[in-house]
């Protein structure tokens, strides 16, 4: 019930009709794959970016979860300036970022970024007024007018691979869950927690059976219960895949087929970001000879979320041969 | 920017977004003077609605005592220091400050503030404390040296909501049917820029699931023609959940209609904030009227004598003794010699309350039992 859409304002209508790229791509997806057949060979004719990444060609796999592995000793570090997203209410007035460290590498089938960027303090929690450390990688989709590098338009979507230090934390040490928070807490009463009588067993949020999230108590944990990726509890990876056509259109894609990893160290955080260079999807970009790369990256110490982000123009990547 | 009227401030003023009225719009009257603080309506709520996991903090439902009590821990005060001068024309009754919206931020965004976690530490911070000290030889003269009331709080619903128009994915909105804002809990990804827009703090993000949630109008209710579980659970029948016509649509036997716009004897909280709420307060009696007039704008002195000639006028007593008299949402109600009855949509009746409860006397000997009644020491 709490998925429920009321179409009331015309701006909203515009809002959700933008923000639902997979309902639409199904109904056209026989012809989008036939159009990006017939333009596999050809290259985008778009204009040469300031700052060129190239991305090296490695053999064998790359170990996401290495983000120290010796595979990136080939390549070329790229430092890609930042800014602060001032364009678009709401804005990041303060910024605290202004270099991207860039490296890539790729296996043919894979490619891979290396984002580096110093942050004082690792922030992965969120609380009322806690945020995280995130950084993305945004990709056009779609080889012939170029989409803006604010998240792309309504006809020039934009794939984006979104790493977020809390969810890294959900699959290294698990859900954080109320108790995790504070463990002292003291509940007199939980649905979830009806047959426990004792009250000696914790029983954490992971821990409700799916039926019931699901069927009987949406109440419980409502965005779970909704199936918002954002509220899932139980995570196997750090990055999401997502599509957008223009501001506030951030969708989470059906097919999850990046991987992430990041590391932060004295100051530093190193994050890999790994994902897949063609698999004959419209939906999704196909990343061979010279395309175009973005990033954005979030403080979470200074409340950096949403559009209040540093973001990078566009630059050229290459996949060296 | 859009031009929108605010009937609450007599002007017009921005708003983000273009005007889009619903069909009808949820609205509440409280009765502030009736309302002994007991939460039998903050508990209805918590066990019908946030008993879950990181909804610990969440109270879509709460009642404060004022002054001292807060939740989030100084919502309006942190506010109106930020607003700065919040003036009304003497004359003309209109808002000469700026709203939420005219008073922004260095960004451009609406004027807000987000609550620190240790600002939902404290539900019931304040609770029965009073302002004021009684001196010696100090007597009643009509407002009290030594005050507080109770502020029963819950989504306004409003009908220029700041919340949504402060989201940037658009995960909020006001339904077309009833006007209740709703947060889609499958579209929000927990920016937490409604918090720090809502005014009135009736947002809440929850932890666990990283979204931000607020009071739903119980609209699993609504849509059956019943009101909302904080209106019906309340012991001291000081609510009533309605659906208020605009000011230029008034029904005179729409109890709402009639409380708000005919007898302007119900006023809604803080207006100046310019979200035109949709939950209206009697004020309390008895309270210093500055602090009224800060908290409720300037018609509270109208409005309170309205309210203490109340049994000389029929028309406002029938629509008043309807309160917490039926689980079922009155649409339309009539005022006969003895009684008042209020009906649903379609005109059948729902409730029959007479002005005058008939008294009843049991006989001192319980002949069926076989004994005295008496009190027992």
């Amino acid at each position: 019930m709490f998925r429920q859409i009321v179409r009331i304002l015309p701006v909203l209508l515009v809002g959700i009709a933008l923000v639902q790229p997979e309902a639409h791509a199904q109904n056209s997806k026989p012809k989008s794959n036939k159009k990006s057949k017939t333009n596999a060979s050809a290259a985008p004719q778009w204009d040469a970016s300031e700052i060129s990444i190239s991305s090296s060609r490695v053999e064998g796999s790359i170990d996401v979860r290495n983000v120290e592995s010796n595979v990136w000793d080939a390549a070329t570090q790229v430092a890609v300036p930042v800014t602060n997203q001032n364009m678009v209410a709401p804005m990041l007035t303060e910024p605290s970022v202004d270099t991207m460290y860039v490296k890539s590498i790729h296996d043919s089938s894979w490619v891979a970024f290396r984002l580096q960027w110093a942050d004082e303090t690792k922030d992965v929690t969120i609380d009322s007024d806690v945020f995280c450390d995130q950084v993305a990688v945004q990709l056009p989709v779609g080889k012939v007018d170029l989409p803006s590098p604010m998240m792309g338009h309504t006809s020039t979507p934009v794939h984006i691979v979104h790493w977020k230090g809390v969810w890294q934390a959900d699959c290294e040490t698990g859900f954080r869950d109320i108790v995790d928070a504070y463990p002292n807490i003291w509940v007199d009463y939980y649905p979830t927690r009806e047959s426990d009588l004792d009250r000696t067993v914790r029983v954490f949020a992971k821990d409700v059976p799916a039926e019931m999230i699901a069927v009987q108590s949406p109440n419980i944990l409502p965005g779970t219960a909704a199936h918002n990726p954002v509220s899932s509890i139980k995570r196997k990876q750090p990055v999401e895949e997502a599509r957008a056509e223009g501001y506030g259109t951030y969708t989470t894609s059906e097919r999850q087929l990046a991987v992430g990893w990041g590391s932060w160290k004295n100051g530093m955080w190193t994050v890999c970001i790994v994902i897949p260079i063609n698999n004959q999807d419209a939906m999704r970009p196909t990343i061979e000879g010279r395309t175009k790369v973005g990033f954005a990256v979030w403080n979470g110490k200074q409340q950096n979320v949403g559009s209040r982000k540093h973001w990078a123009q566009w630059s050229d990547l290459i996949l060296q041969p | 920017m859009a031009t929108v009227n605010n009937w609450q401030l007599k002007r017009e003023m921005e708003y983000p977004l273009e005007d889009a009225k619903p069909k009808k719009q949820i609205a509440y009257v409280f009765d502030t003077n009736k309302c002994i603080a007991c939460q039998t309506c903050t508990v209805a709520c918590k066990t019908t609605w946030t008993s879950g996991r990181g909804e610990e903090t969440i109270f879509f439902n709460n009642v404060e005592t004022k002054p001292y009590g807060s939740y989030p821990l100084k919502w309006d005060v942190n506010l109106m220091k930020e607003m700065k001068d919040q003036v009304w024309d003497s004359k003309t009754g209109e808002y000469k400050g700026l709203t939420v919206f005219e008073a922004t931020e260095e960004d451009g965004r609406i004027k807000g503030w987000r609550p620190e976690e240790r600002d939902y530490a404290f539900p019931n911070i304040g609770e029965d404390e009073v302002l004021g000290t009684m001196e010696k030889g100090a007597f009643f003269n009509g407002i009290h040296d030594v005050w507080m009331f109770y502020l029963a709080r819950i989504c306004n619903h409003c009908s220029y909501p700041a919340c949504l128009a402060a989201c940037p994915r658009k995960a909020i909105y006001k339904r077309e049917e009833d006007g209740i804002v709703l947060i889609d809990q499958s579209r929000c990804r927990g920016y937490r820029e409604c918090v720090k827009a809502c005014p009135y703090k009736k947002t809440f993000f929850n932890m666990v699931t990283r979204v931000s949630e607020k009071c739903i109008g119980c609209y699993p209710l609504i849509e059956q023609g019943q009101q909302p579980r904080c209106v019906t659970t309340c012991i001291g029948k000081i609510r009533m959940q309605g659906f208020l016509g605009q000011p230029d649509q008034i029904r005179k036997d729409n109890p709402l209609d009639m409380l708000v716009h005919v007898k302007k004897v119900a006023l809604p909280l803080y207006p100046q904030f310019g979200t035109q709420p949709n939950v209206y307060y009697v004020p309390p009696i008895h309270v210093p009227k500055d602090f009224l007039y800060q908290m409720f704008g300037p018609n509270v002195d109208e409005t309170i004598e309205t309210y203490k000639n109340m049994k000389d006028d029929k028309e406002l007593l029938a629509a008043f003794l309807l309160f917490g008299n039926t689980p079922y949402i009155i649409h339309s109600y009539q005022a006969f010699d003895t009684y008042t009855v209020g009906y649903n949509e379609k005109g059948d009746e729902l409730v029959r309350v007479p002005y005058t409860e008939t008294p009843f006397v049991r006989p001192y000997r319980d002949e069926k039992l076989a004994t005295y009644r008496h009190n027992t020491p």
